[in-house]
């Protein structure tokens, strides 16, 4: 801090220019990805918390009403908590998640080592499916900054002595909850986009599955049939169910949300008997003698929800389902399926192989899965990755096509199995500890007015190894030459960008949801939740570019300035 | 003891006269330290006499005194699964999956301190967009290829997948030279500099080659004219364009023009089954007999094939020949050290190897003896003329030395070839030349744009030596002086096929239209069948269907014991003939099998399981595949219930 200082003594006695830590911040056109979550009409409340910019905070202990009584249920918000803070997450009225351990029953598989770190902002994800008939109530997923903590876990049924509704219950304070958004449904669902075009989605698919004895040539006797077994599941993945290579059969049943009135032709291609029903009316049937096994049908759905159903029996030995849908004027596009040209992400099928970290860093080209997969979404490929490893981290993501800081994270580096083992299809590298993930937006751009989406201007030239092994990137922005370097430390990661140039021009310095100037040169990040500080910028300027539901802080670097700051989360 | 004396009497003529290709080339293990996965995807000798090499884990080693102590050194490390390099001017060069990048060890302290991107290239994240090279031309300019993606089939959704591009390093500009590539593994130049393109089988491609590529040339693979209408594309064909009508790329080529036609093909099974490297042999004698010859390498059957080409109207056409196997692992790269030895780099991780090891790295030298070898074979106008590398006995010269078959291979949109359109030639004469060491042969029904087998019998050396190989694939592109039968005129049904008694394809009707159990087996990418136990009981009626994820053809053979090796071994041995039978050979061991299975798609066949309790070995008799693709169907206890 005395280094700011002095910066900012000497930036105003030899320039007298404007104090180059004075945030400006301009509105800009651009929204935030729209996930299907709104903010609730009614907002949480309870007593014994105060509200300020949005943010309700309590010193404990206090109880926090999220949601009054409710069913099916993905809901987000954002906490921070404090030394010492404790607090019990209640789903439908029964005690589900413990905060910061994020603790569930005995039972539960944890799926990552996410740790709340106190002072830091948190975002945690539930999706919640009601019990049903002997099947207890299901923590669908639990996500924490976007790293999967639990899926499909059940929980304990609530009672009517604590309420039905979620609710945070804060044993020991201090607290702060933000941007609460929800959905009554236990995952995401159909959307319409404000350009118009509907986004058909299933947010869970319950399923039955029979072990069907002989080979008959058809099953029709789904009534007199016990299942072998029931769930849930993301998508019509047959391989994740199945326990045969064929002689089963499965009973997909779901609520499928339809946000605009329109003739929706459907299709499926299978090379068994599968049958597709909406609101309990045959759409589709595959698997006639004689017949296709792609075949599609129409009709006309009004908006709200609809009751589909699908039944598949495999009597090839070719598991092979697809399902897809398209509007009245629409392209043809996956009803979750598992599509050829798109990747999904599948529960983790090998076994890990962990690239160890040595006395160097290790710097390793890649794909990346980017943004951080959620199970059964899309993934994209981002396909000129470096990867950063030093020691037990942080560690980081890099993409030399944009020169954005895609993740950073502590704890072990890479799993490669992905890479080296058999073909290595995939080619993609996966961090083995819970990220922090930024927007992989470009770093750079010439112009402030907005922020670009691709870095058209941008072309990394190469990258210089110092005498312990970290590396600096050197890129040319608009034909300015630019430079950054990243240095992890024991509480975060320091980064310096460089204008080697004769030219202004604009560098991010961190994106999110929302973005709190707490000190000169200070801030608070929300989606990621993340500290940034200013260390070095003796000229230029910092500006704060607003849109809905996404903030950006860039600074400007004129021709030879350089911006220190320093991440930690 | 007696009975063993006779015995040995007998077999010492055999045992004096026999011969291996070790007593001309012997091979040798280069240590590699327990640490290293040296799983080669380029290496280069720097001036310095170290060899560099890339592993397809992104490391960079350099080894000093490969030939001896073989001491490695690590350069740099984390490259996106390099699959070329080359030193050039101080530096190296490396083609990584993303870029063409030059790394620099600044502050000579034997690791690499600039990773320069040269230049970067889009990627889909496809796994099969693999980036050879570089190849530095006299110019300056650097040469590399570019993958198709592999979705089913070849797919080019990356600007100039398919390519040949040439990046002038000066200028920093990249454009396209040639197009119709599908996986260009290696490419290399002959003495005259000239840039010849290895080719694997696969969609569009009816087996291995090697074709010389020029400038806006189009080597035949369709997915890359996607973007022959690009600024500075030299090549104008579209994708639309090329159809499964015209049968041959021969006849592609009369039709369209800018067809190029393969210098030389490779019978996939037979010589090789996954060509790479092209290599010159530049060391003007000091490595034997064949100064000026191509080595090409394949990565599946761990051997170095020969080619001998000649130019007949001004383009390339010529002769493979067998030259050296029992390498130890899947041979992608070779290189010439200053001393004249050739040095293989190997791996078979995902694409395995008859080698057997997962990496290796070999040297390869001339023990300064000369095999008695068909050194060239040349067209003429009537026939052939085959240069020997010794003088030749003139006793054994007569045209029944000698046999001929020609046959070509269909150009579509499916995976591979078989051999078709087969022909015997007849040889109406055969005369040494004056030179002792060539033989003009008179042949019968030449026909330009068909291959050509030759294979000698009984033939010997002026000094009693035995070939050492026999057989030679010469492609006739052009009959010198333009004469021969025209390819166009016959044969509009080329692909008709027979099909076996031991694959039942429709279920008996004495099953009454059902089945006791249903199996499906499935390919695993990597040559490996996913289930290699398989269970059922004497005597069961069962449907049976083999389903290829796969991105290569596979099959499925039952045999009647423990047989896989018996049955892998003779199906290799099936020649020209393979493809056609699915390389099933006609064995009593073979129960029952698929078809040649193509990527994506699947066979069904029916069959009842052996009413014998025991085990059945099944393979996959794709040459190259038997020995790591195999399983075993175990038949137990008592009979079936149905």
């Amino acid at each position: 801090m005395p280094k700011l200082l002095f910066l900012l003594a000497l930036c105003c006695l030899v320039s007298c220019a404007t104090d180059p830590l004075e945030v400006e911040t301009i509105d800009v056109d651009e929204t935030a990805d729209y996930n299907g979550l709104i903010s609730p009409e009614e907002p949480p409340s309870g007593e014994g918390w105060e509200e300020g910019n949005g943010v309700l905070r309590t010193d404990g202990p206090a109880s926090l009403t999220l949601l009054p009584a409710h069913g099916a249920l993905t809901a987000s918000f954002a906490f921070r908590t404090g030394d010492g803070s404790q607090a019990t997450l209640l789903l439908a009225g029964a005690p589900a998640l413990t905060i910061p351990q994020l603790t569930l029953t005995d039972s539960a598989t944890r799926r990552s080592v996410a740790t709340v770190t106190p002072g830091v902002w948190q975002d945690l994800e539930v999706a919640y499916q009601p019990g049903r008939d002997d099947a207890p109530p299901l923590l669908v997923a639990a996500y924490l900054n976007g790293n999967l903590v639990y899926y499909q876990e059940p929980l304990p049924e609530g009672s009517a002595s604590t309420g039905l509704g979620m609710v945070l219950q804060v044993e020991e304070g201090p607290f702060e909850v933000t941007d609460f958004r929800s959905l009554d449904r236990a995952g995401k669902s159909s959307v319409l986009r404000s350009n118009g075009e509907v986004e058909l989605h299933l947010p869970i698919i319950r399923y039955a599955y029979y072990d069907i004895e002989g080979t008959p040539e058809d099953v029709t006797n789904w009534g007199t049939l016990t299942p072998d077994k029931e769930g849930y599941i993301g998508r019509f993945d047959l391989a994740a169910i199945r326990e045969e290579q064929t002689g089963y059969a499965v009973r997909f049943t779901a609520e499928l949300d339809i946000p605009k009135a329109d003739e929706y032709t459907f299709a499926i291609f299978s090379p068994a008997r599968t049958r597709l029903y909406i609101d309990d009316q045959a759409v589709i049937t595959v698997g006639d003698p004689d017949g296709e096994q792609y075949v599609e049908g129409v009709l006309r759905l009004s908006e709200g929800s609809h009751d589909l159903r699908l039944d598949h029996y495999q009597n090839t030995g070719w598991n092979r389902l697809s399902v897809t849908y398209k509007t009245s004027d629409g392209e043809a596009a996956s009803l979750n399926d598992l599509p050829n040209d798109r990747a999904v992400a599948t529960p983790p099928a090998g076994e890990t192989l962990a690239l160890e970290t040595d006395d160097r860093p290790y710097l390793l080209r890649s794909f990346l899965n980017f943004p951080p997969v959620r199970m059964y979404d899309f993934t994209e490929k981002r396909t000129h990755v470096i990867n950063v490893g030093e020691g037990d981290g942080p560690h980081y993501s890099y993409d030399l096509q944009n020169g954005s800081l895609l993740q950073l994270w502590r704890g072990d580096f890479v799993d490669v199995s992905d890479m080296w083992v058999g073909r290595g299809e995939p080619q993609v590298a996966r961090a083995l500890g819970p990220v922090v993930a930024f927007d992989g937006r470009p770093q750079w751009s010439t112009d402030a007015g907005g922020w670009p989406e691709e870095a058209s201007d941008l072309v990394h030239q190469r990258y210089e190894l110092d005498e312990r092994g970290r590396p600096t990137f050197h890129f040319e922005v608009g034909g300015t030459p630019v430079s950054d370097k990243l240095v992890p430390t024991d509480d975060g990661i320091t980064r310096t960008v460089t204008n080697t140039g004769d030219e202004a021009v604009y560098s991010q310095v961190a994106a999110g949801r929302s973005i709190v100037e707490t000190a000169p040169g200070a801030f608070e990040l929300r989606g990621p939740g993340a500290t940034v500080e200013i260390r070095e910028l003796a000229t230029g300027g910092l500006r704060i570019l607003r849109g809905a539901g996404t903030e950006r802080l860039v600074a400007e670097l004129p021709a030879g300035e350089h911006l220190t700051y320093h991440i930690n989360w | 003891m007696q009975v063993y004396y006779i015995l040995l009497l007998m077999f010492l003529p055999l045992l004096t006269t026999a011969q291996d290709e070790a007593d001309y080339y012997t091979l040798e293990r280069i240590t590699i330290p327990e640490d290293i996965k040296l799983e080669v995807g380029g290496m280069d000798f720097t001036a310095d006499g170290k060899l560099a090499i890339c592993t397809r884990r992104g490391e960079v080693y350099m080894v000093t005194d490969p030939g001896g102590a073989a001491q490695y050194a690590l350069f740099a490390r984390g490259l996106h699964e390099p699959l070329g390099l080359t030193a050039h001017d101080g530096a190296l060069y490396v083609a990584q999956r993303g870029e063409i990048t030059k790394l620099v060890d600044t502050d000579d302290d034997g690791t690499a301190d600039v990773y320069e991107t040269a230049h970067a290239l889009p990627l889909t994240g496809n796994y099969h967009e693999y980036h050879y090279g570089p190849l530095v031309r006299p110019d300056g300019t650097l040469m590399t290829t570019r993958n198709v993606g592999w979705e089913g089939e070849g797919v080019s959704k990356s600007p100039f997948r398919g390519w040949m591009m040439q990046y002038d390093p000066v200028s920093k500009t990249m454009k396209p030279y040639a197009a119709g590539m599908r996986s260009p593994a290696g490419f290399g130049t002959n003495l005259e500099g000239d840039i010849f393109v290895a080719e694997n089988q696969g969609d569009w491609i009816g087996s291995g080659r090697i074709t010389h590529l020029e400038e806006g040339d189009f080597a035949g693979h369709p997915a890359s004219l996607r973007w022959s209408g690009e600024k500075g594309s030299p090549v104008k064909l579209k994708e639309e364009d090329l159809n499964d009508d015209f049968q041959t790329m021969y006849r592609a080529r009369e039709e369209l023009g800018n067809v190029k036609l393969p210098a030389v093909w490779f019978p996939h099974g037979i010589f090789g089954i996954s060509t790479a490297a092209i290599l010159a042999d530049r060391t003007e004698g000091a490595f034997g007999p064949f100064a000026g010859h191509l080595l090409v390498s394949d990565q599946g059957q761990s051997k170095i094939m020969r080619v001998a080409l000649e130019k007949v109207d001004g383009e390339y056409q010529g002769a493979v020949f067998p030259f050296r196997e029992g390498f130890s692992s899947g041979l992608l790269r070779l290189n010439f050290d200053e001393n004249n030895h050739l040095y293989a780099g190997q791996t078979a991780r995902g694409w395995a190897a008859t080698g057997g090891e997962e990496f290796a790295l070999e040297k390869l030298s001339w023990t300064g003896k000369t095999p008695f070898e068909m050194y060239a074979i040349r067209a003429t106008a009537d026939g052939f003329e085959i240069e020997f590398t010794k003088p030749v006995a003139v006793t054994n010269v007569r045209p029944s030395a000698f046999a001929i078959q020609n046959f070509t291979y269909l150009y579509r949109h499916d995976y591979g070839s078989p051999a078709v359109d087969i022909q015997d030639n007849a040889i109406t004469s055969a005369t040494l030349q004056p030179d002792g060491k060539t033989i003009k042969l008179d042949v019968d029904g030449l026909r330009a744009g068909y291959i050509y087998k030759v294979e000698l019998n009984g033939l010997r050396s002026a000094d009693s030596d035995n070939l050492l190989h026999n057989t030679g694939f010469y492609t006739l592109n052009a009959i010198p002086g333009g004469g021969g039968q025209s390819a166009t005129t016959e044969n509009n049904n080329l692909a008709a096929a027979e099909q076996s008694a031991k694959r039942p394809t429709a279920m008996p009707a004495d099953w009454n239209g059902s089945y006791d159990e249903e199996i499906t087996l499935e390919s695993a990418l990597g040559m490996r069948f996913k289930q290699q136990y398989l269970e059922t009981t004497p005597g069961a009626k069962i449907k049976f269907t083999f389903r290829n994820p796969d991105d290569m053809e596979h099959n499925f053979v039952l045999t009647s014991g423990k047989y896989g090796d018996r049955v892998g071994l003779a199906a290799a041995d099936l020649g020209l003939q393979g493809p056609a039978m699915d390389y099933v050979p006609e064995l009593d061991e073979v129960l029952v099998h698929t078809e040649l299975v193509a990527p994506e798609t699947e066979d069904t066949i029916y069959f009842t399981a052996p009413t014998k309790p025991g085990t059945y070995e099944y393979v996959c008799t794709v040459p190259g595949h038997y020995k790591v693709m195999r399983g075993i169907l175990v038949v137990r206890g008592g009979s079936a219930s149905k």
